[in-house]
């Protein structure tokens, strides 16, 4: 058997071996997160995680505190007349939770899902006025 | 060689490029319109079922199919194109118009150069909108199954050989036409024959790692999906080695080189 051919075997080995290796891998680090992972997940699409409602009216969000579990939904209803842009801090870099971004405006009565995938403290806060903050901590 | 390479690494990046661009900017709209994205598990193994039938009856009526590959292939570069071209001119009318007319371009002159543009905006479109509705857990089972798919109908049942030869008879060729020499570009379709200084790369080869990239960056960001693009041309590169290293030159499985490097690069996302 020639060296290349052998090569090439070893090579086509390698690659079935790290495409179930990794793949199990990725499945494995993500045992302990819901299926539907992605930031805008309707509740009935929710198999694994809850999903919770914060509330903007008259510049504050509430609950202000919200604890939850990894893999939970946080919809965010603007219940004020004034559109908000909700981000995640610091300002102006926004990346304490990259994703964490309701990207446009949350118009009047709009809401803004988000599916929090990480363990941690998130602060977020109204990019239209950034006195105006909230903070989910997520177990 | 080098040169197939590097027009193979050129348009792949491209295709990857335009199709993050769709992304970021898709996000957005996705997000605005709260759309249900996500697909679960079973109805992804429905999709490959249906996608396996329709195989199945594309080989078995292959003879009268040349039409419908050739329409299909409209389609899709009309979608594509129509996706790409909306995002960059925020104008629907005048990028469905512009789109139409590129889809009949790209079929009617069938060139090289004009197939090859039409096959990238197809894939970057597409595939930067399927990569915002599916999560990467369920990506990366999609690459696990089509990976296997793709070494079993390529050296096993070569049934994936036979209808790229359909489609290459038919000049409706779903994929990235390489040539070996600068001039290729501007051959017709009809004188394209892998092997006899042409290679072509798949489209479900491009696509895949893209759905990866951008359901990357749908959930952990830009740097995230860049690393995984970065591992994608990697994988790339691998296929390309395996390629000009086999002994006599055949149709090879390019999927499962691009899968698991990109795989690996969405694992070292989440460790960083």
């Amino acid at each position: 058997m020639s060296d290349e051919k052998i090569n090439q075997q070893f090579l086509w080995a390698l690659i079935i071996l790290s495409l179930f290796l990794f793949s199990g891998a990725v499945f494995f680090f993500n045992k302990d997160l819901p299926k539907n992972q992605g930031a805008n997940i309707e509740a009935s699409k929710t198999q694994n995680g809850r999903v919770y409602t914060i509330y903007y009216t008259s510049g504050v969000f509430s609950p202000t505190n919200l604890q939850i579990n990894i893999g939970d939904t946080v919809r965010f209803v603007n219940d004020s007349l004034f559109s908000i842009r909700v981000v995640s801090d610091p300002h102006p870099k926004h990346d304490a939770l990259p994703g964490f971004d309701s990207i446009s405006d949350v118009p009047s009565q709009g809401l803004f899902s988000y599916t929090f995938t990480k363990r941690g403290i998130f602060d977020y806060h109204n990019e239209r006025n950034i006195g105006q903050k909230g903070t989910v901590i997520v177990k | 060689m080098i040169l197939l390479f590097l027009q193979e690494l050129g348009l792949f990046a491209l295709t990857q490029l335009i199709g993050i661009f769709v992304a970021l900017k898709g996000k957005a709209l996705v997000q605005e319109q709260n759309a249900i994205i996500d697909l679960t598990i079973q109805e992804v193994i429905v999709f490959l079922v249906f996608l396996a039938l329709f195989i199945y009856f594309v080989r078995r009526f292959s003879q009268k199919s040349a039409s419908f590959f050739r329409l299909i292939l409209g389609l899709a570069i009309f979608a594509g194109s129509q996706t790409v071209l909306s995002l960059i001119f925020n104008e629907a009318t005048f990028s469905t118009l512009v789109a139409v007319l590129f889809a009949f371009a790209v079929l009617k002159t069938k060139i090289v150069l004009i197939h090859n543009a039409g096959i990238v905006l197809a894939l970057a479109g597409i595939g930067g909108f399927l990569g915002l509705s599916l999560t990467p857990l369920t990506v990366v089972f999609i690459l696990l199954i089509l990976s296997f798919y793709d070494i079993i109908a390529v050296y096993k049942t070569r049934h994936m050989v036979k209808m790229a030869e359909d489609m290459i008879k038919s000049r409706a060729i779903f994929g990235l036409i390489l040539p070996q020499k600068t001039s290729g570009w501007r051959e017709t379709l009809e004188n394209v024959r892998p092997g006899e200084g042409f290679m072509i790369l798949g489209s479900g080869d491009v696509v895949m790692p893209l759905v990866l990239i951008v359901s990357v960056i749908g959930i952990q960001g830009l740097v995230s999906g860049l690393i995984v693009l970065l591992f994608s041309l990697m994988g790339l590169f691998l296929t390309y080695y395996l390629f000009i290293t086999q002994k006599i030159r055949r149709p090879m499985a390019a999927l499962p080189p691009i899968a698991a490097m990109s795989i690996i690069g969405y694992l070292v996302s989440i460790v960083l």
